[in-house]
């Protein structure tokens, strides 16, 4: 597949996959680009600056939100959680819709 | 707090080109990801834990939508392009383009090179410009200001009127050397002529005048000049 191609598309469906990640727990950034990249074996592997521009999106449009818990560990700085909200969970559910909507037709087409 | 993590994360604010609130959600967030994965790895060194600042911020970037070698100096956000969405006849309402040489295109228009109706820039034209130099139907502003209306810059040429420390005006040119047909300054080239240093033209006044006198000859010239150009005449009159 081309680079480019493979970029743009995970990075088209990157951010209905976060806002599920999330919407099964709360979850920090760190511990997302984690699970991303265990559970999807190396596919969605993501760096900070392709993750945080999707968690701000998310946020900007009132999906999730953020708050701090200073965690058990000796730490200097508290994490950031995020958690999904109840606009985000509507969302989530149109975005899936339209996701397999998007992969139906686009699979008819390719392969007919 | 770890200098070396804030030094580290300086350097990719700073390509990334991004302020206020984003500015530190993007900082807080890359200083936490670095202590978590130092807190796991071990590993001390900022570039070892995340990878190269220039890599970083360049996919901040791309995945903030910010234009490469877009930077913030201070007050002007220079290579920052902004379109409003409102428009008029398919024009949009505000257009400001920071980028060099960029063009700026809307009913209120700043750039490099600005062309609306209002428009603000190196280079500005427009129904009212104001810049470098400007070019405006109604009125121009700036070091070289072209207009029909009024002209005011260093050189200002109108078909109305000009100040400037050179004008040049068809009716009323005010400036170091004014050439008009009602023409007051230092040097002085008009039908009536108003100078301090030299004149010539039909009816020449030099400093201080008789403003009676004068408007005799303005009237002369046109019989049917109104009391308030008259007056506004007056005042650059009382200038001399």
């Amino acid at each position: 597949m081309l680079p480019e191609l493979d970029n743009q598309l995970k990075k088209g469906i990157l951010s209905i996959i976060v806002l599920k990640l999330i919407a099964e727990r709360d979850m920090y950034g760190y511990e997302i680009i984690q699970l991303l990249d265990e559970i999807s074996e190396g596919f969605y592997k993501s760096k900070e600056g392709t993750l945080y521009p999707v968690l701000y999106r998310l946020e900007d449009n009132g999906w999730i939100e953020y708050y701090r818990i200073m965690p058990k560990e000796e730490r200097k700085i508290p994490r950031k959680y995020y958690k999904i909200t109840t606009k985000g969970i509507d969302a989530l559910k149109e975005q899936i819709v339209l996701w397999k909507y998007f992969n139906r037709i686009t699979n008819k087409i390719l392969d007919s | 707090m770890n200098e070396e993590f804030q030094d580290y994360i300086n350097r990719i604010v700073e390509k990334i080109g991004v302020n206020g609130k984003k500015e530190k959600q993007i900082r807080e967030d890359l200083y936490e990801s670095l202590m978590e994965k130092q807190e796991i790895t071990g590993e001390s060194s900022p570039n070892s834990l995340l990878g190269k600042p220039e890599e970083i911020a360049k996919e901040f970037r791309e995945n903030l939508n910010i234009k490469p070698h877009t930077r913030n100096y201070g007050i002007y956000i220079y290579g920052f392009e902004y379109t409003s969405k409102v428009k008029i006849f398919g024009i949009p309402l505000v257009h400001v383009n920071g980028n060099p040489l960029g063009v700026a295109k809307g009913i209120f228009s700043f750039g490099s090179i600005a062309i609306g109706v209002f428009s603000f820039g190196g280079v500005a034209i427009g129904a009212i410009s104001l810049g470098g130099f400007a070019l405006g139907i109604i009125a121009a502003l700036g070091g070289g200001a072209i207009s029909g209306g009024i002209s005011i810059g260093g050189l200002a040429i109108s078909y109305g009127i000009s100040i400037g420390g050179l004008a040049i005006a068809n009716f009323l040119a005010y400036g170091g050397y004014a050439r008009a047909n009602i023409a007051i300054g230092g040097v002085t080239n008009g039908i009536v002529s108003i100078f301090n240093q030299h004149g010539t033209g039909k009816y020449i006044f030099k400093t201080p005048v008789d403003v009676d006198k004068v408007t005799i000859a303005i009237r002369k010239v046109y019989p049917n000049i109104g009391n308030s150009l008259l007056n506004f005449i007056n005042d650059f009159l009382n200038l001399q």
